[in-house]
Formats: C-alpha cells, structure tokens, sequence
C-alpha cells in the first residue's frame, strides 16, 4: 500500500472518478448487528430463542431508522398477540453486551468504530474478518441520564441536520450553503439517509461538501508520497489549469478551500476532541492525520510523520472501518472519507489495527 | 454590517477564569454578581482544555405560564397533538416540586464561542420533557418566538433549525440541552462595535460580559 502515485504524476486519488469511488465506498460500507432483545424484558409468551436479529447495517444509517425492520420481526416472530400491544418502541434503547453504552443519534458506521477501538489489542487481533456488534435491545426504562430522550427517526433527523450544519459552518465559517437549501432539499437530503440511496444523498450533498482540487500538487493520495516539504508547500499555490472546465468555481469548492475539515477524534473511553483543522500548516504543507493526531495526542502519536517501520506504533487511526495512514491528508479525508453526517470521525485505538 | 465575533477556547478559559475572580473582587456590577453567582470553572477529569463553567441552581415551574395552552402544542410525526393533562390542575403536584438544574457555559469548538448547556430534573431525578422546561423560571415569559416543538428541540417557525434542542455535552458527553450558538458571533459582533473603543473587541473579559448579557434577556441566570 505504500507504492501509489508518483511525485510528479497526477494521484489517481485526485480524479474526479476516483472522488466520487471513494465516496461510494465510504456510502456502501456496512457493518454486521447481531441485536438481542434482553431476555428478561420479553412480554409473556414470547417465543424464547429466537429473540436474536442480525442485520448488515449502512454505516451512514442510525439505530432509529432499523427499529422499525427489527420491530417487524419481533412481531412477526418472537412477540404474540398481547406482547406486540405491551412494548412500546419510544422505549426502546440499545446497550452493547459487554455493557458499553450506545448513542442513538451517532452513524451506526461510528457506533461499530469506537466498539472496535475499545477492544483490547489481542481482542481485536485474534479475530479473522469482521465480528458482528452484539447488541441489547431493552425494551423499557432507558437510562436519562447518559442518552438523549426520546429517540426516534424525526429526532434523528434534526441531530443529523444540525451536524451536517455544524459541518458547515466549521467548512466555510459560515452556514449560508446549509441554510440555503430549499426545504425540499434537506429532507431529500434525509430521505437519502433513510433509503440508502447514494444518488439522492449526493444530488444535494454536493452543494456543500468540497471537492478534492484535480490540480494540486502533491497528491490528495493517502500513502506515503516521497514529498520533500519544499515542494509539498507548492500545494498552496495552484498551478494553471490544464483541464478544460475547471472554472474558479471549482476551486472555490476545492477541499484545499476549506477554512476548516470538520474532524472529530474518539478515544476509547474518552472524551470526543474537536478542534479547528486547517487542510494546509502555516508553512503552506498539507496538514496530514498524522500531524493532527500528534498535536492532540502527542503521547500516543509522538512522531508527526512516521516513515520507518521502526518508529513507535503505539496507536491507530481508524476511519469509516479502515486503518487509515497517517500521511493522509485531512482535506482529503474530509472530502472523500467524511460521513453523510459531514463529519471526519477518527477513532483512535491502542496498539495495532485487528487484522 | 458589523463583523462576527469570536472568541477561541484559550481566551474563553481566561475571560472565564478572570470573571469568577473580578466577581468575587468586585461587588459594584450589579448584572454581573447576579449573572456570575455560584459558577465554578471545571476541568474534565483527565484531558486538558476542556474546561468548562458549572453551577446548580433551583426552579420553580412557573406560575404564569406564558403561553396559553392552545400554544403549546406537540408536534410529533407530523401530527399535532394538544397537550393532555391531569383533570386538576390546581392540585396538580408538578406545580409546587423544586427542580433542579445544572447550568453548564462551554466552549464550542465548532462556532468558537461558549454555548449555554443546561438539564433539568424534578425532585425524583426525571428529566423535564421539553414542552416542561419551557414552563419553568429558566426561561424569561414572551422571550421566545413562535416555534415548532417537537421533542428534540424547538425552531422558530420561520427557520427550520432550532434555537433550543438536545445534544451531548462536549465535554461530559452526557444529554443535556443547549441553545444553539449559530446565531452568537453575529449577535455579540454587533454589540461589541457598538461599546466604547477602550473595551476593544479583543477582551475576553469583556466579551464574556457581553455574552452572559445576551443571554440573560432570555434565561433567568439568578442563581
């Protein structure tokens, strides 16, 4: 993985075809669910043994919009007739077996990282491909004090809209493109969300969300380009167009445009970090993963660029599922492997990715 | 037009430190003993740079309700709902419960500016559903605009993002309310122009007065 793109070739990852592939994959990811109801909140005369439902979950998607599938099935299968009348879904709520707690309003997608990431080093290595996320569901009395209240797909809708909002003012220091959209438009922006449907997401994501500029120097490739900061800093000035139709429009949405990437690092345990991300240094180099996880967390990231194998691998990065390279570059990521919510999510875990 | 204001986490941690102090020293500023009583700055419990102000302050629901009830109405999936209540309302026992909140001013990273955080539980440790928070003494009578409520927040009705909804606490990442900030750099720029230039813009002490002044035309910050 350390070979692509030469220095002075165009990145493949700079191609508006490889955008919208990387956009793709990061939208089709899923992520397995084994949910079981907790045995000892079943209505009478529920069908013991079967009140465990796997689900292959959009990692874009949220726990309230899968309620009504695995509510289906309860009913269909597990509930009877005076059980299916009893439970009430505004009650519903999740909880991970091993106690863990599970945010309503978080992408599934980031409910699965910061799972893995929690697991100790041998948990997550001894394991060959993805593991599903053991689920609780309880079917009453959810816990005020650690999740928001009455959860449900409108409340989900407004949590979405307002980071998607929040995404957009940390971009462009304002939130004009956010609250420009007709109303039509944020909910077909929704809508997207709940169908799964890359295209109707995308037709009105595009209005705000950045496009990697084809024509910078340096690559928005993720691996380890042999970039000598002299001419990584040529990122900042952008060379003539040699593409017909890259009009100044283009750079204006050009991810190297942003003011900010709005980037968010999770910590097993921890609390959530935010801070204010540039895509370029003051020495005009492009602010890297590597960097950005240095400043915040210089004890479990003590080299800002690590190059040798050598170097200390004391933590890891992990971002839409992958073990992302430290020299990725955050307006790349943010362009490219941000989630539908507009947000970077870094899930940072100890030791090395699970294999 | 006046530029938006902004004041970054290190100023918003020495505007609030120096506030708690001067308040202590200085009893002459009415607004601003009434507005800094019993906040106390708080750091998270082992990662730096997430302090933030917190106190806990008593309600009362509040007599004069503000709204009749035709006003106050619940939109839930699209349907409205009148609210339902208890046949006697003058005995009914929410009226004379105490109410606890815990009041919290942090810094959002995201709009750079401190946001006010709050929750709201009755005597047996609930949470306030939102249409209930809104009948308390937090919030000032007729200072709100017409809005939408639903159970996640309430937005005013000409916009379609809210001024008052839930959202996880930066730094404790537990549930709270807040009341959102998009609209504080523009409102605090402006007023900031406006005051004598030997304040300057660039105080954070100043700034943070200003900020707890806005705030306090619609919360009650008596402690």
């Amino acid at each position: 993985m350390s070979t692509y793109g030469a220095r002075h070739a165009p990145s493949a990852f700079s191609t508006p075809a490889s955008i919208a592939l990387f956009r793709r994959l990061t939208w089709e990811g899923t992520v397995p669910l084994e949910i079981r109801v907790d045995a000892k909140e079943l209505p009478a005369n529920s069908n013991r043994g079967l009140e465990c439902y796997f689900i292959q979950a959009p990692r874009v998607s949220y726990l309230p919009l899968v309620v009504p599938e695995v509510r289906a099935f309860l009913m269909d299968v597990v509930f009877d007739e005076n059980g299916g009348r009893v439970v009430k879904e505004e009650e519903w709520w999740f909880e991970r077996d091993d106690g863990g707690l599970v945010k309503w309003h978080w992408p599934i997608g980031l409910i699965y990282d910061t799972y893995t990431t929690s697991l100790s080093p041998s948990a997550a290595t001894s394991s060959s491909g993805p593991t599903p996320l053991k689920l609780v569901l309880h079917l009453a009395s959810p816990p005020t004090d650690k999740l928001l209240l009455a959860p449900s797909a409108e409340a989900c809708k407004q949590a979405f809209m307002g980071q998607l909002k929040e995404a957009d003012f940390i971009r462009w220091g304002n939130t004009k493109r956010m609250t420009g959209l007709r109303k039509q438009e944020q909910d077909g922006i929704w809508e997207g969300i709940r169908e799964h449907d890359f295209d109707t997401y995308w037709r009105i994501a595009s209005k705000i969300t950045p496009t990697p500029s084809p024509n910078a120097q340096g690559g928005r490739s993720p691996s380890p380009a042999p970039v000598p900061p002299s001419s990584a800093s040529m990122v900042h000035t952008r060379p003539p167009s040699a593409e017909p139709g890259a009009s100044t429009d283009a750079n204006r949405d050009a991810a190297t445009a942003v003011r900010s990437v709005p980037a968010r690092i999770y910590l097993p345990d921890g609390p959530v970090l935010q801070d204010l991300v540039p895509p370029a240094l003051a020495d005009g180099a492009p602010h890297t993963l590597g960097r950005f996880l240095h400043t915040h967390l210089p004890l479990l990231f003590p080299i800002a660029n690590p190059r040798h194998s050598s170097d200390p691998d004391l933590a890891y990065a992990l971002i839409q599922g992958v073990p992302c390279p430290l020299d990725a570059e955050m307006a790349w990521l943010g362009a490219c492997m941000a989630g539908a919510d507009g947000w970077v999510s870094v899930c940072v875990g100890i030791g090395r990715p699970g294999a | 037009m006046s530029p938006p204001a902004s004041l970054s986490r290190s100023q918003f941690e020495i505007a609030c430190k120096a506030s708690l102090l001067e308040h202590v020293r200085n009893d002459r500023d009415e607004l601003a003993q009434r507005h800094l009583q019993g906040w106390t700055w708080v750091e998270h419990a082992f990662a730096s740079g997430l302090g933030y102000l917190s106190r806990t302050v008593q309600l009362s629901h509040r007599q004069d309700t503000g709204c009749d009830d035709s006003g106050c109405v619940d939109e839930f999936d699209g349907q409205i709902v009148l609210e339902e209540y208890d046949d006697a309302v003058l005995s009914d026992p929410r009226a004379s419960d105490t109410l606890i909140a815990r009041q919290y001013v942090v810094h959002s990273a995201t709009y750079q500016v401190p946001v006010f955080y709050f929750t709201i539980h009755n005597s047996k440790g609930a949470p306030l559903c939102l249409n209930d928070i809104l009948r308390t003494s937090l919030f000032r009578p007729h200072t709100l605009p017409p809005s939408k409520i639903t159970p996640f927040a309430l937005s005013p009705e000409y916009s379609s993002f809210p001024l008052l909804s839930q959202g996880d606490h930066p730094t404790l990442g537990t549930p709270s309310w807040y009341i959102h900030p998009c609209e504080t750099p523009k409102v605090i720029g402006e007023i900031l122009t406006e005051l004598p230039q030997r304040t300057g813009t660039e105080d954070p002490i100043q700034w943070m007065r200003v900020w707890f002044a806005v705030l306090g035309g619609v919360v009650d910050l008596r402690a």
